[in-house]
């Protein structure tokens, strides 16, 4: 509603403006709205690698850059795909290691097709493939410390598998099939190395974590509504996603906190009732969150927020390891309604950098250089 | 003893080739024609034939009347007050069907533009340019063969995209018995596009949030937010539901040799940050008969562009085909030389537009290659692939002979046309065995 067109611009800057000075007021005297744990050790570099693949009708290529030479792209990869399906990448890297679902060239250019799930070694430039029943629809995610990956299967027409392949043996096992509910999705893993995954049904959005046991448990009830997003933080203890509320005469996403051991952190990253974006961990335990103009990054001391584009707003994707720099896809538009065109973006600080494309960039991930 | 070796060996060669006959054969039908392949027509590069034989269907033009081929009434109304309207559908949901199921293609992507090659069947069964599903996933004729319907369907185009949109007719109509309406403030009129989401989304599956092949626009699993999808090749659609994709090519058209295939129409997508649209797509109400999703019509909303289309146009784009077959009597032996174990006979259309056929054998020992396919009259412009004289091949399957010879009947037929021919096949195949009772053609 503030931001709608039928105000004239200069009051929809001064309101924009505004609201962004009264988040930081706010964020600023919540100093202790999120109990992150800190992780002071992270890598000290000056440049980063940002690795992203280049949409192709038949074939994606894999490109790195150095966030030192924005410019210099490169390819490392490609990736044959059947006709108009892109890979669908793992919700992060670990190191050199890059994951992601893709349907083989031969197979039927259709959601409903069998994807296989890769693993692509930046450094070696090997791809070794672990899986062919994979679903291309959902993302896979790697383990913190890189030994595990969990993926959807597409076997079973009547619900959904998620199955986790060790990495060092090349073994997989069925954590756990659901007939009953929408579906589920992969989200990660805690601390201790169990399985968080979200399932839909008609009472909404349920975070369940299966222990080493295969004992399921419901770690929270997220939302009575679709809520999606799902990021664990670098220590495995906290989780922040997005969940849909009615705001203003609106419905908007909002940043959610929570934590895996069950109890609650903060529901809220913050008041307002613009909506929100994607939220992306540093790795030192600080939290991006997208807003109306510009990502909003709040750790336990501090709110900053981080250079805003002259129009459109940006939605978080992920920090490199040193924590400098942060990969977001900016729309041009106004809103999740209107979002306009889209493009991949590096900030730093006070600086953005837009990589140019002919077609559509997925974002893979970043390295320590 | 080099006799008998012989024998044996033949013996032996004789039972695999029939062995791998009988497992093509006899393998588990995935589609109406499984494991074969019928032919089909594929037009022009520019698809100019194919868009008049949209407009000629969105306007009911085509096949009128005909309970399968034709558009049923469709309804206009609230959910209370629902009545049969006119027999229309807006064209350009047509085109952006055609365009993002098959982008405007009959045939598979090894059969040229004016060209007669094989037709283009996915693997769950969706058929040419529509890449209607809906009664084609099993044949359904007699002796378990493909009927007539099926046969249209897989080898003429403007049946082809007769049925889609008659399939997509009757997604609309499902509401709101089995489907919820879209225009609760615009007495659901069919004129507007925007009143058509859900027959879209229903016309790839009506399915549910996170399932495998979801099309719910709220899916955790899309993007979000997302830029519209430009229909240019340049994004990937896994990243969309299906009446996104429609959406976009309707307003984004394709592009051929720098010309657009159709004018752009920038509709409405639903607004997901207005409770009116978010409320009824919450996951509480997604379940049958959808009774609470219905939702307004997303703003602006934009009516149907009329096609200026004549009212012969159907006429012209089915002609007046003509049916004639090469061979009355043909013999076949399997005894003999390899050549002598097949033969071809041929199919023309001697009249004009095109001819669907389809070649049944009233025994299921003799094979006719291809099953099914298109005859293309003499004011249809064809390059390559067999247009004016299609080859049948006829071949025997040994395992499937009741006798060291046998006879039985090719029918060739035609959806389009009244009269079929018969063809008489004589079949010998009188081995001479070493073991009695070790093959049927012996007995």
């Amino acid at each position: 509603m503030f931001f709608s067109t039928r105000l004239p611009n200069i009051f929809r800057i001064l309101l924009s403006a505004f609201l962004l000075a009264a988040f930081i007021l706010i964020c600023m005297n919540f100093n202790t709205l999120i109990q992150l744990s800190s992780n002071s050790d992270s890598p000290d570099t000056n440049s980063s690698t940002l690795f992203f693949a280049e949409f192709g009708w038949n074939q994606d290529l894999i490109y790195e850059i150095s966030s030192s030479d924005p410019n210099n792209k490169r390819v490392i990869h490609t990736v044959d795909h059947s006709p108009g399906f892109g890979l669908n990448p793992a919700i992060n890297t670990h190191k050199e290691q890059i994951a992601y679902v893709v349907l083989s060239k031969d197979v039927t250019p259709s959601r409903q097709s069998s994807a296989e799930l890769w693993i692509f070694n930046s450094h070696t430039h090997k791809a070794i493939r672990l899986a062919r029943d994979a679903d291309i629809n959902a993302r896979p995610v790697l383990r913190n410390d890189g030994h595990s990956i969990v993926y959807r299967s597409s076997k079973n027409i009547n619900g959904s598998s998620i199955i986790e392949v060790n990495l060092d043996t090349r073994t997989r096992r069925i954590v756990y099939t659901d007939n009953n509910s929408f579906g589920i999705i992969p989200v990660g893993f805690n601390q201790n190395n169990e399985v968080i995954f979200a399932r839909f049904d008609y009472t909404g959005t349920d975070l369940i974590q299966i222990n080493h046991q295969q004992e399921l448990s419901i770690l929270f009830h997220a939302s009575d509504e679709i809520a999606r997003d799902w990021r664990i933080d670098p220590s495995g203890k906290n989780i922040a996603f997005l969940a849909p509320e009615f705001l203003g005469e609106k419905i908007v996403h909002r940043a959610q906190l929570m934590s895996l051991d069950g109890t609650r952190v903060n529901n809220k990253i913050m008041n307002g009732v613009s909506e929100q974006y994607a939220p992306a961990w540093r790795q030192d335990g600080a939290l991006a969150v997208g807003t109306s103009m510009a990502p909003l990054v709040v750790d336990n001391h501090n709110a900053l927020i981080l250079m805003p584009s002259e129009q459109g707003f940006d939605v978080p994707l992920g920090w490199s390891a040193d924590g400098n720099y942060l990969a977001v896809r900016h729309f041009d538009g106004i809103d999740s309604y209107t979002p306009g065109n889209d493009s991949l973006v590096v900030i730093k600080q006070n600086k953005r950098m837009t990589i140019h494309n002919h077609s559509e960039l997925i974002f893979l991930g970043w390295n320590s250089a | 003893m080099h006799k008998k070796l012989l024998r044996a060996f033949l013996l032996t060669s004789f039972f695999i080739v029939a062995l791998i006959f009988h497992f093509q054969i006899s393998s588990v039908y995935a589609c109406a024609f499984d494991p074969l392949r019928p032919n089909t027509y594929e037009a022009d590069s520019l698809r100019q034939r194919y868009m008049h034989a949209l407009d000629a269907a969105a306007e009911n033009q085509l096949f009128p009347g005909d309970f399968y081929f034709g558009l049923p009434k469709i309804e206009i109304g609230g959910r209370y007050n629902r009545v049969a309207g006119e027999r229309s559908i807006p064209v350009e949901l047509l085109r952006a069907i055609g365009w993002v199921e098959s982008s405007l293609t009959m045939g598979s992507r090894s059969t040229k533009f004016e060209s007669v090659g094989m037709s283009l069947v996915s693997f769950d069964c969706g058929h040419g340019i529509m890449q209607v599903t809906s009664g084609m996933t099993v044949p359904i004729g007699i002796d378990g063969k493909p009927n007539d319907k099926q046969v249209a369907v897989a080898t003429s185009y403007p049946h082809n995209i007769a049925r889609g949109a008659s399939v997509l007719a009757a997604k609309w109509n499902n509401a709101p018995q089995s489907r919820p309406i879209v225009g609760t403030d615009t007495n659901s009129d069919p004129s507007i596009i925007e009143n058509w989401y859900y027959a879209v989304w229903a016309y790839n599956g009506f399915t549910g949030p996170t399932s495998t092949k979801s099309n719910h626009p709220l899916d955790p699993t899309f993007q979000w937010p997302r830029s519209s999808y430009q229909c240019d090749g340049t994004q990937s659609r896994s990243h969309f539901p299906y009446q996104e994709l429609v959406w976009g090519c309707i307003s984004n058209p394709a592009y051929r040799y720098g010309e657009r295939l159709w004018e752009p129409v920038l509709i409405s997508l639903p607004n997901f940050n207005d409770p009116n649209f978010y409320n009824a797509l919450s996951v509480s109400n997604f379940r049958f008969p959808y009774n609470n999703m219905d939702i307004p019509t997303p703003k602006p909303s934009h009516q149907t562009m009329q096609t200026n289309i004549s009212s012969s146009i159907g006429a012209q784009i089915i002609g007046l085909p003509q049916l004639q077959v090469s061979e009355q009597i043909v013999t076949l032996r399997i005894n003999g030389s390899p050549d002598q174990a097949k033969t071809t006979i041929y199919v023309s259309n001697t009249g004009s537009g095109l001819l669907p056929w389809s070649a049944k054998s009233s025994d299921n020992f003799l094979i006719t290659t291809p099953p099914a396919g298109i005859a293309v009259g003499n004011n249809i412009p064809c390059k390559s692939g067999n247009c004016s004289r299609v080859p049948i091949e006829l071949t025997i399957n040994p395992s499937l002979l009741p006798a060291s010879s046998a006879s039985t009947t090719v029918t060739i037929s035609s959806p389009e046309i009244a009269l079929s021919e018969k063809i008489q096949v004589r079949v010998y195949a009188d081995f001479e065995v070493a073991s009695p009772g070790t093959s049927r053609a012996s007995n």
